[in-house]
């Protein structure tokens, strides 16, 4: 298990550096540059202006030369600086991020702490009532796109309770009531989609494995149908289901843009969608490798988790 | 000093001219975007709700602000919908940020604004300078106010060196800095002289009349940072101005704020708040909720929807008519304008009169459900100048030549015979570019444009370009085919005329060389008094509607609401870049 550790986390680094890559060149392929955005119609019409622009922000040298400069940044742990606001983006991603982290922490814990219980009720009393309701609501959270549940809430919290969100976010270690009052229902939200597929994977995993051979036979054991459930049901099913959580991790991450903006949240995704408009390449580049970094290190604990949660998964032998 | 005193104390009043500095592009009143308020609601509430109109004259309900003695303490609250890409003022070419640093930084000069003054205004009075002698029209002396002062940690007055380094900063020639985007508004100048601590002597490359309204009151040109600039502090994330408030802090997506300046050399009872906040509140919906609970006293861009709900749902809300400010065209590409069809000018012509004005403004800006409501937006046909820059905009359905009045009325009969005349009988096809990027009245036209070119058998064949990596940095400066529309928003009126029809210049897109124009433009800038360039303007939008490179298309005002318990917001008002000098210190709280 330990060797198996150590020789998945050192695969992380090789991954990174071919994200670092990756992401270098894919945010100068896109169509337009940032130069384009700060020169304005002066600059535009002016290839004199333009190129002052480029030398000052070293736009002008070849790419090879910037990816360098980049990666000597990166390994000093300086993200750089913004080219359109002047500020530096580690500074600004350490502002963002513990909003976004919490939005998403919460999210992931109200959406498994309905969805896996709600899986395996529906499992366990397959095509009842309760089975349809569960699987009813389930495809109708799948199906709700955020952005309108969250102008729905804003618009009748208002209506019908006179309810309206915090007007701007507050660090969890500044004002921590204010904090969880800003993010309740933006989680919720959130959690829905997140909740419907744990459910829904949960439930079909559970099912599964109930019909499986060890299964009867705890059965015929005579354990109490919760053991049954509890120690060799639901670990078991768990597994596909702790994937599919590891693999939802980006889209807590970037599928907040809307909610964001909806809740006033300042958090990475709002960041990252207007850096991405603007073209703006130290931003996209550090931010986007720090959402590669949390998604590279989720996978890896989702792979580690495995042995944890079923034992016969022995990974320190091969 | 008195409310009174503020404009009438400055010395050497500039020439009275009237100007506009940028609006949004989403069709929101610079006053309106830079001051999306905020605040707590509260406050007595009116009977009614009550309508300001354009030109900042609130009606008799409102008189109260005229009525009541302004009270000083408590925090304006407001919202914007954008954080401002950077608050460095010369660091991006963004509104936001000009109107974010502009309760900050002073400008030598500001915009006159207050009661009975149309909230489009560009007579100029007094901010940094204490006098402006103009002793030819190519040179302009301007004395500072000794009572400007940089506020802490600087903690001295503002210099001649201050507003050398600014101007020296803008065009990227000031140590460290970079060539600012904004460079091309003060192209003009040839030199600015320092010769003493409290004189700055601007020498100009030609005679500019509008010079005062156009530059030095102009936040994309005119806000003066101190020397320590770049070395005492970053100005990407510090600002230590002069202005009616001390910048304190800025988190992107969430807050800005600030706190009075207590020793603002334009008044020592104003600002009468005591604390700003803007915050940022990306979403239209979520603000207008905010507002509606009252906790933002002022917001922008109302919708009929919007304003029916905040009528409901506050009682006394003020609904604030923000005049148009920017213009609107069907532009044509270099090559088209050269070689293709549009070459004629009876197909330009004819592309004017396939138009709907009227069913234009009522579409793209909900006409009829506003005056459902009870509300009689200003609107007219806009010419090559907002129609809200009274006094030089020539009104096509009164004022024009019989002749080139009737290139803005719909005929399509008329318009089909010119086209038939140029050889064009059966029409002919063209790219028809537009962004959705801006808001949706952009939308609707550029929609409704290609609709209503099919009576008269022209195809505009339309092309959705992508805002950032397509529209701005080609389309917007000439590089695409066929036509595009495209909004301009720009300085003083004379800019509307200059930028677009001057050769060699950005904004002329479909470089357009017409010797009468040049000309035309060449006495315009040069006159000194008024009344010339009044008369001056009105004969540019003959011509240039005889000529029609362009095909102006009409806009409606927007609406901005107030919570009720608010004064001074319809009385100073002004749209244009930083307006927030001429509009916050004056508010306050009932």
């Amino acid at each position: 298990m330990t060797k198996y550790a150590i020789r998945r986390s050192l695969l992380v680094i090789p991954t990174l550096i071919g994200v670092t890559m990756v992401i270098f060149m894919a945010v100068r392929f896109l169509p337009g540059d940032v130069i384009d955005q700060i020169a304005g119609d002066f600059g535009a019409a002016s290839p004199e202006f333009r190129q002052a622009l480029l030398k000052y922000y070293s736009l002008d040298r070849s790419i090879p030369q910037q990816y360098i400069t980049w990666m000597g940044d990166i390994a000093r742990g300086d993200l750089g600086t913004s080219i359109i606001s002047g500020r530096s983006v580690g500074g600004e991603v350490v502002q963002r991020l513990p909003a976004t982290f919490q939005l998403g922490l919460m999210a992931m814990i109200i959406g498994l702490a309905i969805g896996i219980p709600v899986g395996v009720l529906a499992s366990v009393k397959q095509d009842t009532r309760t089975d349809y309701v569960a699987r009813s609501i389930s495809i109708t959270l799948l199906a709700i796109p955020h952005f309108w549940l969250a102008l729905l809430t804003i618009t009748y919290g208002f209506i019908l309770f006179r309810w309206t969100p915090p007007i701007r976010y507050q660090p969890l270690w500044v004002d921590p009531i204010s904090s969880f009052q800003t993010l309740w229902v933006p989680a919720i939200i959130l959690s829905g989609s997140l909740g419907a597929i744990v459910m829904r994977l949960t439930r079909s995993t559970m099912l599964e494995v109930l019909r499986q051979d060890y299964v009867r036979t705890a059965r015929a054991k005579g354990l109490a149908e919760r053991l049954v459930l509890r120690r060799h049901a639901a670990r078991n099913a768990m597994i596909p289901v702790v994937t599919v959580i590891g693999l939802q991790v980006p889209n807590l991450i970037g599928g907040t843009v809307i909610l964001e903006s909806i809740f006033s949240i300042p958090g990475m995704g709002s960041y990252l969608f207007y850096s991405i408009q603007m073209r703006d390449y130290p931003v996209v580049q550090g931010v986007v490798l720090l959402s590669a970094f949390a998604v590279i290190m989720s996978n890896l604990i989702v792979d580690l988790s495995y042995s944890l949660i079923d034992p016969r998964i022995r990974y320190s032998g091969r | 000093m008195g409310e009174s005193s503020y404009w009438t104390a400055a010395r050497g009043q500039v020439s009275r001219r009237r100007m506009l500095t940028s609006m949004g592009a989403t069709g929101i009143g610079l006053a309106g975007a830079a001051l999306i308020g905020c605040g707590g609601g509260g406050g007595s509430p009116q009977a009614t709700t009550t309508i300001a109109k354009s030109g900042g004259i609130a009606p008799a309900p409102q008189a109260t602000s005229a009525a009541e003695k302004p009270k000083s303490g408590g925090t304006f609250r407001m919202a914007r919908l954008n954080d401002p890409p950077t608050i460095d003022p010369m660091g991006n070419l963004s509104a936001d940020s000009k109107s974010f640093s502009g309760v900050v930084y002073s400008r030598l000069l500001a915009y006159k604004a207050g009661p009975g003054l149309p909230a489009i205004n560009f007579d100029t009075q007094m901010d940094a300078a204490a006098s402006v002698e103009v002793p030819d029209p190519s040179r302009y002396v301007v004395k500072l106010n000794p009572k400007v002062k940089f506020t802490a940690p600087l903690n001295r007055a503002m210099t001649s060196a201050d507003v050398k380094y600014s101007y020296e900063r803008l065009i990227g020639k000031a140590p460290g800095s970079k060539p600012g985007p904004d460079a091309g508004v003060v192209e003009a100048v040839e030199a600015v002289n320092t010769p003493d601590a409290n004189t700055i002597e601007f020498k100009l490359k030609r005679k500019y009349g509008a010079f005062p309204g156009a530059v030095l009151a102009d936040a994309r040109s005119g806000q003066i940072v101190p020397v320590e600039t770049g070395t005492a502090f970053n100005p990407a994330e510090k600002m230590i101005g002069t202005g009616p408030f001390i910048f304190e802090q800025y988190r992107p997506g969430a807050l800005g704020s600030w706190k009075r300046n207590p020793d603002w050399h334009l008044g020592a009872d104003k600002p009468y708040f005591e604390k700003l906040e803007q915050n940022i509140i990306k979403d239209q919906a979520a603000q207008l909720s905010q507002f509606l609970g009252g906790n933002i006293d002022v917001i922008a861009s109302l919708s009929p929807a919007d304003i029916q709900r905040a009528q409901a749902a506050i009682k006394g809300v003020q609904v604030i008519e923000n005049p148009v400010g920017n213009t609107r065209y069907i532009v044509f590409s270099k090559e088209d304008l050269a070689t293709g069809p549009v070459k004629d000018v009876r197909v330009r012509r004819a592309i004017s009169m396939a138009i709907d004005r009227d069913q234009m403004l009522d579409a793209a800006f909900d006409l009829p459900e506003l005056k459902k409501l009870g509300i009689t937006p200003t609107y007219h046909w806009d010419t090559f100048i907002p129609h809200s820059h009274e006094g030089y905009w020539l009104d096509p359905k009164k004022d024009m030549s019989a002749d080139n009045a009737a290139a803005f009325k719909k005929n399509i009969a008329e318009a089909t015979k010119l086209l038939a005349a140029a050889g064009f009988a059966n029409g002919f096809s063209m790219e028809w570019h537009w962004t959705r990027g801006y808001a949706r009245p952009y939308q609707v036209h550029g929609e409704l444009i290609s609709q209503m070119l099919k009576d008269i058998k022209i195809d505009f064949k339309t092309v959705l370009d992508d805002y950032s990596s397509v529209f701005i940095p080609q389309t917007f400066v000439g590089k695409f085919k066929g036509a595009a529309l495209i909004s301009y928003t720009l300085g003083e009126t004379g800019n509307f005329v200059e930028a677009p029809f001057t050769p060699g210049l950005p904004r002329n897109v479909s470089g357009i060389d017409d010797a009468d124009l040049n000309k035309l433009i060449k006495t315009y800038s040069e006159a000194a008094s008024v009344a010339e360039r009044q008369k001056l303007m009105k004969d540019m939008q003959e011509l240039a509607t005889k000529t029609m490179y362009y095909v102006p298309i009409p806009q409606a005002p927007s609406y901005q609401g107030a919570q009720p318990n608010m004064r001074g917001v319809a009385e100073y008002r002004s749209q244009g870049h930083a307006a927030s000098v001429e509009q916050i210190p004056w508010w306050w709280r009932a």
